[in-house]
């Protein structure tokens, strides 16, 4: 699991706690940097936003999100660290693994992880939003024993404990441990919303993000 | 074999068919094996349901995208104008110290394609890069809000960035063509008495202006074929529109109906060249050619013009050379040369030199054909075979990769109902994807190389070979064809180091697990990790150096 979650600028943010509603709200106007809004990772979100507020409301809040933008929707999340780390933002979306892979990467992306903190956000009443890496098997699979065994290998402990060393992922069980980088986030509690209602969304999502115009960037 | 039909049989009564040769057939293959995606596109455009493009957002979404195109399409053409025909006509007319070095040099940025242009000029300019940080320390600033800085992940970034790398086209035309004319304009305009800008602007410029538009056009091809730079930079263009309304949306309908967009432009974009290729205001007979040595320039006027055409090289190839230097070396400490690189070297050199291969081979039938062909069918055939170079990588896979998996289910359902096992996806689905995506895309390359090969062979040998009743056939491979080798070397080069730069059709061609260095550095970039890329950049880019070296090689002889 990758919780999509708030980077935070360490030295220009008080608070530890945060709401992907609040995100909207005007306490961060001009502060807020992500990446293209029609990225996989991002549409994903918003598809969860609208399973929870219905379409009306997350075009509202989208919106809000857009109008609190520093700058254009461009780069990669590990430009919202960087984002942060020079001042031009001060908070941004991005996924968890990430920051441990910055963290542990070169001099000038450990100083832009070193910038940050992670904030898990919530919805109001409910978790955080996650992206998963997910198993799918052909109806028609002509392998389908040998495609059974790699799909539980997947979810042992061994392929799990791999997930959460090498990249920095929730592990998808339990009593699996974590990175202590990732540990340090704090406890994760994923939405309850299942993955088919957002799946559902995905392309409301992606034609929200046009029909705002979310990618032109704030003041647009 | 089918045997020629008699050169002088071109009786009117008979049916075209019928007066086909073996050449005429191949040609007209190989035309529609080029054609058939491109109207594969129409269709699938017309599948659309609930209104397409035209139902709201998607119309949205077209517009918007077609308006950035414009922008950056326009900027780019203005920019890359203004650098290549100041540099073209400061070369061409005058000597100044360093003249004959940068005569060379100012190709030099043809190496760089535009997406890893834009990732040096990111890493290069950005908040953390050498040139903010000297400009911060400089100016004794601390944080990115206290001052303003360029802006690279922009529109107007991109256009900077894109031209830097595409002017080439337009110095290499400006050059000759002042080279050619220039001078003697110029004489003549000042003997009646007009100052030197005046007959710049009055005389030299309007006869120049019509062959710069060959390279105008290739400046915006290449700028509407771009994916990796414009994505890169935030700029969603009308090719970044179709990769996200089919892979983010899984609309194919809607991105074979921008894809028809794109196309519409392009047809148009050629129409508007060849219209004004052949209507040339003014021509001058090139008897009047009278080479004329270039007046120098000594002093602050030299050094002034040095400066000037010093800063395109600079900016356009030093720089993100350098930065990629940086950046790869850097890697290289931390990493070593990892073996996913290395693989990526290998399957890229794999499938370029599969389309190498490819190419050439139709391109020698097609020039051939034209040789040898009494048909205008034939003629138009070889020249449509090849308009892949106009067609942006994303268009073209746009209505190849359905075809191909159309090809590929009723092959699976034949095998089937003949009793066999199913096969799998043999062309969709495979490296051969992208090898029919890079023969369509550079044939245009291969056939240009041939042909003018060819047509510099004399007729007379052909005339010789019939007088003794030798068949076109034998006459093609045992003394046209010999004699093209080093034509053929020469183009095997060019066509090899642009299929190893492509992009846009690659990476939505390219198999599971499998990777080029130009889609393995597009998703270190994609990732935010650029610099884990940058030595696979600096391959792709000192493989575009060797073309360059022909090039000027070729430019000398004439």
């Amino acid at each position: 699991m990758r919780a999509r979650v708030v980077y935070a600028s360490k030295s220009r943010v008080k608070q530890e706690s945060i709401t992907y509603e609040d995100l909207a709200g005007p306490a961060w106007k001009g502060r807020i940097c992500i990446r293209d809004g029609q990225n996989a990772y991002n549409t994903a979100l918003f598809a969860h936003v609208i399973a929870r507020l219905g379409t009306e409301k997350a075009e509202g809040w989208l919106k809000g999100v857009k109008a609190n933008l520093a700058k254009k929707p461009s780069g990669g999340d590990r430009d919202v660290a960087k984002d942060i780390a020079s001042g031009q933002c001060d908070i941004g979306l991005a996924n968890t693994y990430y920051f441990g892979l910055m963290s542990k990467g070169g001099s000038d992306q450990k100083a832009w992880a070193d910038s940050v903190k992670i904030i898990l956000p919530t919805f109001t009443d409910g978790g955080t939003h996650v992206n998963v890496s997910g198993f799918a098997m052909a109806k028609h699979a002509p392998n389908r024993a040998n495609a059974q065994k790699l799909a539980e290998w997947l979810v042992s402990d061994a392929a799990q404990a791999l997930y959460a060393r090498q990249n920095y992922e929730h592990p998808v069980r339990s009593g699996i441990p974590l990175d202590p980088l990732v540990s340090g986030f704090g406890e994760l509690k994923p939405d309850s919303t299942p993955l088919t209602e957002i799946a559902k969304n995905r392309k409301a999502a992606s034609d929200l993000v046009d029909k705002i115009g979310f990618n032109a960037g704030p003041g647009s | 074999m089918t045997t020629t039909v008699p050169r002088s049989s071109t009786g009117t009564g008979r049916g075209i068919l019928a007066r086909m040769t073996y050449w005429d057939r191949t040609a007209l293959a190989v035309a529609a094996f080029v054609v058939l995606p491109l109207v594969a596109i129409v269709g699938f455009a017309a599948t659309a349901a609930d209104g397409g493009l035209l139902a709201y957002p998607a119309r949205q979404v077209l517009a918007s995208s077609a308006g950035e195109t414009l922008v950056l399409a326009t900027g780019v053409l203005v920019l890359a104008l203004v650098i290549g025909v100041c540099s073209g006509w400061l070369i061409a007319t005058y000597r100044f110290p360093g003249r004959d070095i940068l005569a060379w040099a100012l190709i030099l940025p043809f190496a760089i394609p535009t997406y890893i242009a834009a990732y040096a000029y990111v890493d290069m300019m950005d908040y953390f890069g050498p040139v903010q940080s000297a400009y911060r320390a400089l100016m004794g600033y601390q944080m990115r809000r206290e001052y303003t800085f360029p802006e690279m992940r922009s529109p107007g970034g991109a256009i900077v960035v894109t031209a830097l790398v595409l002017y080439p086209y337009i110095y290499i035309a400006s050059r000759a063509a002042f080279t050619l004319q220039g001078a003697n304009l110029m004489d003549a305009a000042r003997n009646l008495g007009c100052s030197r800008m005046e007959a710049l602007r009055r005389v030299v410029l309007p006869v120049v202006a019509p062959m710069l538009v060959a390279g105008a056009t290739l400046v915006l091809l290449e700028t509407l074929n771009d994916i990796g730079a414009s994505q890169y930079l935030g700029v969603n263009t009308l090719t970044v529109a179709i990769y996200t309304t089919w892979l983010g949306k899984g609309n194919l309908a809607g991105a074979a109906q921008i894809a028809l967009t794109v196309l519409a432009a392009v047809v148009g974009l050629l129409w508007l060249e060849r219209s004004l290729r052949n209507n040339p205001r003014f021509t001058l007979g090139s008897r009047n050619y009278r080479p004329v040595t270039p007046p120098d320039l000594t002093g602050w006027r030299g050094m002034g013009a040095l400066a000037l055409v010093t800063l395109p090289v600079v900016l356009g190839f030093v720089m993100p050379v350098a930065t990629l230097i940086r950046a790869g070396w850097r890697q290289f400490l931390i990493d070593g040369i990892e073996r996913e690189m290395l693989q990526a070297l290998g399957n890229t050199v794999m499938v370029a030199s599969l389309a190498t291969v490819a190419i050439l081979m139709l391109a020698t039938l097609l020039a051939f054909a034209r040789r040898f062909t009494k048909l205008a069918q034939t003629r138009a055939a070889v020249r449509i075979s090849g308009i892949g170079y106009a067609v942006p990588g994303t268009v073209l896979v746009i209505g190849l990769l359905p075809a191909l998996g159309q090809f590929d289910r009723l092959l699976n359902d034949g095998m089937i109902a003949m009793g066999w096992t199913r096969i799998g996806l043999v062309l969709s689905g495979s490296i051969i994807a992208i090898v029919v995506a890079y023969t369509i895309r550079f044939l245009a390359i291969g056939l240009d190389q041939v042909d003018t090969g060819l047509s510099s062979l004399s007729r007379n040998t052909d005339f010789a070979a019939f007088t003794l009743g030798c068949p076109e056939h034998r006459l093609a491979s045992h003394i046209l064809a010999p004699a093209l080798r080093p034509v053929l070397a020469g183009a095997a080069v060019l066509i090899f180091v642009d299929c190893l730069k492509e992009l846009p059709a690659t990476l939505l061609l390219r198999p599971l697990n499998f990777e080029t260095l130009a889609t393995q550095l597009y998703g270190h970039a994609a990732r935010g990790g650029f610099e884990d890329g940058a030595m696979a950049a600096l391959l792709i880019v000192a493989a575009g150096l060797l073309p360059l070296i022909l090039m000027n090689r070729m430019m000398e002889r004439r």
